[in-house]
């Protein structure tokens, strides 16, 4: 028997944590996911920048989401100065956010969760024994960054958008030349869908809240309001007040939880769950040539739900481009007033909410971001709760392994959720 | 014809992390001529990204900081298959490190691999973000700067 499960550095996440579990018999006498990559303080220094150099602030919080930054961004800033976009500009940006999605998932499932459900230490040892795996993991992953580089001028972290839309549209040759590699990404990405359902996933059942956006017409990824599957929908405009954050003592990233104070799930699993039936009609169709049945209710398998949105992802990707036919200016002209607005996208990891303050000549009074991965902590802490019964009579490096690799199978991005710090300081 | 490609690797407010930039770019300075008859590349962070880099080249010449234990400002000449000695690892797994992604490339995407790849590797003695380089690595960078210089007469 032992006395504690502790991890001083999770591996195969990005960004600086740990993992401390102290057990006194068969029950839990401590849990901390311990979050102690230093606080970034992009909410302070977006303070009295002008609004157009936010979205190329926010990208930097994350190289594997920086467009989710830039979007959840823009979207907030034209709700403050009351700026109405294109749907030219709006079928860019989701294109921008197909290739996002691309990218992340296929460096999650293939890279840092598979290795766990495959027995492998990394993506390196995997490599070894399956070549194939991961060469088919590098090119779907890099068609993702190819998408980024075309309509934002580098593969990472994209130079194009601004308030408004985009400072230029790409040329309508240069997006079709990403076709035929579109076109072998949807069918790789359908036999990574078909590939995930074999995989042998340890067994769990979580009681979730699962909380996504939600749109009329589409798979919401781009906007909307906020579905929770136990309470319906509210505006985005009451995120704030209907999911408080709060300051946890061993995170450096805060926690968040619905207003009863009990933790919610966000992210692909939390997306497929709620919103399967506005998937596109190919991902549609593995889903059911799959008989998955929703809710997925078992933290290891978001990696199946991440293969359904990289199905997604692909076969939106290939009708945009196809479609693509700029209308109009690529940047709308703002007109400049004090505001306050808000708004979330989904980023590959979850809901991505951001709000913003302005004045009268654009810059910023104030900012606030709430990243998916903070949103999950809670979460993963209560799914840890429930794990270590079921682990507890391992080896304790068996134990410990199932432990992180619960942690994994969230994708959580620790440098993003640590972007911020509350000083809470005392006057006599 | 033997197709040549330089990549200074390392960010620029990461201490010594920046010493590989700065001698392909004194390289680049010094010889402009020979400079246009190959391709050079800076990349800060390149993780997965540096297997597309080089995909089309036949000659790969990386410079970037190492940490292998000898003195700060030592210059090491190393293979692909040597570079492992320097231990992979960014720190994060997301960001894969240049030895990692090296091996994981040679494993799953052989032929994108260049024939000749050889890395030039400059001691690091401190990495901290928002420091500068260091004294002992900045005096380093002639002999870095003549080092790349030989490398490619060798390739070109």
């Amino acid at each position: 028997m032992y006395e504690k499960i502790q991890v001083d550095a999770l591996a195969r996440v990005e960004g600086e944590g740990g993992l401390y579990i102290a057990l006194e018999g068969d029950s839990i006498s401590e849990l901390r996911l311990d979050i102690y990559e230093p606080p970034r303080f992009f909410e302070g220094f977006l303070q009295g920048r002008y609004l157009q150099e936010v979205p190329d602030i926010t990208a930097r919080i994350c190289g594997i989401c920086p467009v989710a930054y830039q979007m959840s961004s823009v979207y907030a800033l034209e709700k403050a100065v009351g700026a109405e976009i294109t749907p030219s500009i709006r079928e860019l940006r989701r294109l921008l956010y197909c290739g996002e999605f691309i990218e992340s998932h296929a460096l999650h499932i293939y890279m840092l969760q598979a290795p766990d459900l495959l027995g492998h230490e990394s993506a390196l040892s995997l490599a070894a024994v399956a070549p194939d795996v991961v060469k088919t993991a590098l090119r779907l992953k890099k068609i993702g960054n190819e998408i980024l580089r075309t309509i934002g001028g580098r593969s990472v972290h994209p130079v194009s958008s601004c308030v408004g839309g985009f400072y230029r549209f790409p040329k309508v040759e240069k997006l079709q030349e990403l076709l035929p590699d579109l076109r072998w990404g949807l069918d790789a990405a359908k036999e990574t869908a078909r590939w995930s359902t074999t995989l042998d996933y340890p067994e769990m059942d979580v009681d979730y809240e699962f909380v996504a956006l939600t749109l009329p017409d589409e798979y919401a990824v781009v906007g909307g309001d906020v579905l929770s599957s136990k309470t319906g929908i509210i505006p985005v405009e009451d995120f704030v007040s209907v999911y408080p954050e709060k300051h946890i003592r061993h995170s450096n990233a805060l926690h968040s939880s619905n207003a009863s104070g009990e933790p919610y799930l966000v992210g692909p699993l939390a997306r497929v769950n709620l919103n399967h039936e506005k998937l596109s009609p190919q991902a549609k169709a593995i889903v059911e040539e799959l008989k998955l049945e929703f809710p997925i209710t078992n933290p290891y398998k978001s990696l199946i739900a991440r293969a359904i949105e990289l199905v997604e992802s692909y076969e939106l990707a290939i009708e945009i481009v196809e479609n693509y036919k700029p209308e109009g200016p690529s940047h709308v002209e703002l007109d400049l007033k004090v505001g306050k607005g808000c708004a979330a996208t989904e980023a590959p990891r979850g809901l991505l909410y951001h709000d913003y303050e302005v004045d009268e000549k654009g810059f910023i009074k104030t900012a606030h971001i709430m990243p998916p991965t903070a949103q999950n902590l809670a979460r993963v802490e209560e799914d840890l709760r429930q794990l270590i019964p079921q682990v507890i009579d391992k080896e304790h490096a068996e134990a410990t392994l199932d432990c992180e690799h619960l942690i994994r199978s969230y994708d959580p991005c620790i440098s993003c959720a640590t972007h911020f710090l509350t000083l809470d300081i005392k006057r006599k | 014809m033997n197709k040549i490609i330089i990549i200074g690797i390392g960010q620029k407010f990461r201490g010594d992390d920046a010493i590989g930039p700065e001698v392909v770019l004194a390289w680049e300075k010094k010889h402009p001529e020979r400079a246009k008859e190959l391709q050079v590349k800076i990349s800060p962070l390149p993780g997965l990204e540096l297997l597309g880099l080089f995909e089309d080249a036949d000659t790969a010449i990386l410079v970037d900081a190492v940490q292998s234990g000898a003195e700060a400002g030592r210059i090491h000449v190393a293979s692909a298959e040597q570079l492992i000695a320097f231990g992979a690892g960014s720190g994060s797994v997301h960001g894969f490190g240049v030895a990692e992604t090296l091996a994981l490339g040679r494993l799953a995407n052989p032929e994108t691999i260049p024939e000749n790849l050889i890395v030039i590797g400059i001691e690091a003695a401190n990495m901290d973000v928002g420091s500068s380089i260091s004294v002992e690595v900045r005096e380093s960078i002639p002999n870095a700067v003549a080092k790349l210089d030989e490398i490619v007469s060798q390739y070109i």
